[in-house]
């Protein structure tokens, strides 16, 4: 294994599609921790976050001939994830739409209100919240951008649109979630 | 809750970067194993189970196709069968007419309620060269 550390996404990946096990455990273990705090911010919920990574590296390893190696395996892998966040979204309102009071007893954060009440007092908990409020399309880029922390290039490269559409989508994002959370927020938002 | 101590940047920003990082659970790697074995052992979608569903749908297509041109066809014969029976009711209808009035050439002009108005057009058949139009009585050269 420890050979195998030192190894790019690439080339772990291209010898995970040769049946190397030990590559691909490699690319799990060193992607999975990144990829389950991406969903759970993206999507307010750890559990599906945990659920949607599975299905993620489940998603690359079935797919896994369609990759072209262009040093963007990172991108590619969120980008799977991504796509899966917008289909389940999809479902979810089309849920939404025909049975509103089943999904209004059934919320998906599943949090006990005593521990919320705690929590929402603290800005982490509402900058939480707040971030699901935002439509997926600035949400994604926020996150990826403030939270996981990448270039605005390899931004664009998973959400699969221009840099300066990323940019321009991080900025109103934020706006957005400055609005949000100024309610909650003792001091200036500037 | 209290602002970020950083003022120099954007604040928001700051905050999200120092959203507490969620880790995938311990046992990640053995479920997404079990999966994956499980997707494995699932029987795939192969080629000839596709041929298999494709010829199905190619039958079941083709006897409906082959159900309704024989409704077609029936119905279609149904509706010569009933034209046919008309078309011999006329005729018949209509030898019957020229029939009685070959016997009988008289001609029903109407009615006031105390009187028929009647035609009869037989001593004119009687005659060899039968009835002429008025234009050729004329007494002109």
């Amino acid at each position: 294994m420890s050979t195998q550390t030192a190894l790019d996404d690439g080339t772990l990946f291209a010898r995970a599609r040769q049946g190397d096990a030990e590559a691909l455990t490699c690319l799990v273990d060193r992607h999975k921790d990144a990829l389950v705090n991406y969903l759970t911010r993206i999507s307010g919920c750890r559990d599906r976050a945990e659920d949607a990574a599975q299905d993620t590296f489940l998603k690359l390893i079935e797919g896994s001939r369609n990759y072209v190696e262009q040093g963007q395996w990172r991108p590619y892998l969120y980008r799977i994830a991504t796509n899966l966040v917008r289909s389940q979204q999809r479902r979810e309102h089309r849920w939404r739409v025909l049975r509103p009071k089943f999904i209004a007893g059934n919320g998906t954060r599943a949090e006990a209100p005593q521990e919320a009440a705690v929590e929402r007092r603290e800005l982490g908990s509402v900058l939480a919240q707040c971030l699901q409020e935002l439509p997926l399309k600035y949400r994604l880029p926020v996150v990826l951008r403030d939270i996981e922390d990448w270039s605005y290039a390899e931004i664009a490269e998973s959400l699969d649109c221009k840099p300066g559409t990323v940019k321009s989508r991080i900025f109103r994002g934020r706006e957005m979630l400055r609005q949000l959370v100024a309610p909650h927020w003792n001091g200036a938002l500037s | 809750m209290t602002q970020p101590e950083n003022q120099n940047s954007d604040p928001i920003r700051e905050a999200l970067r120092q959203l507490p990082r969620v880790a995938a659970s311990e046992d990640f790697n053995k479920r997404l194993l079990d999966r994956a074995n499980a997707a494995e052992a699932r029987p795939s979608i192969t080629w000839p189970r596709l041929a298999a569903a494709a010829a199905f749908l190619a039958l079941a297509a083709g006897a409906v196709f082959v159900a309704r041109e024989q409704n077609q066809r029936l119905d279609y014969q149904r509706k010569r069968a009933a034209l046919e029976l008309r078309h011999d009711e006329l005729r018949r209808d209509l030898a019957a007419v020229r029939e009685r009035a070959v016997r009988s050439p008289r001609l029903y002009l109407g009615a006031s309620p105390d009187v028929d108005l009647v035609l009869d057009l037989e001593p004119w058949m009687a005659q060899p060269v039968g009835a002429q139009p008025a234009a050729y009585t004329t007494s002109r050269p």
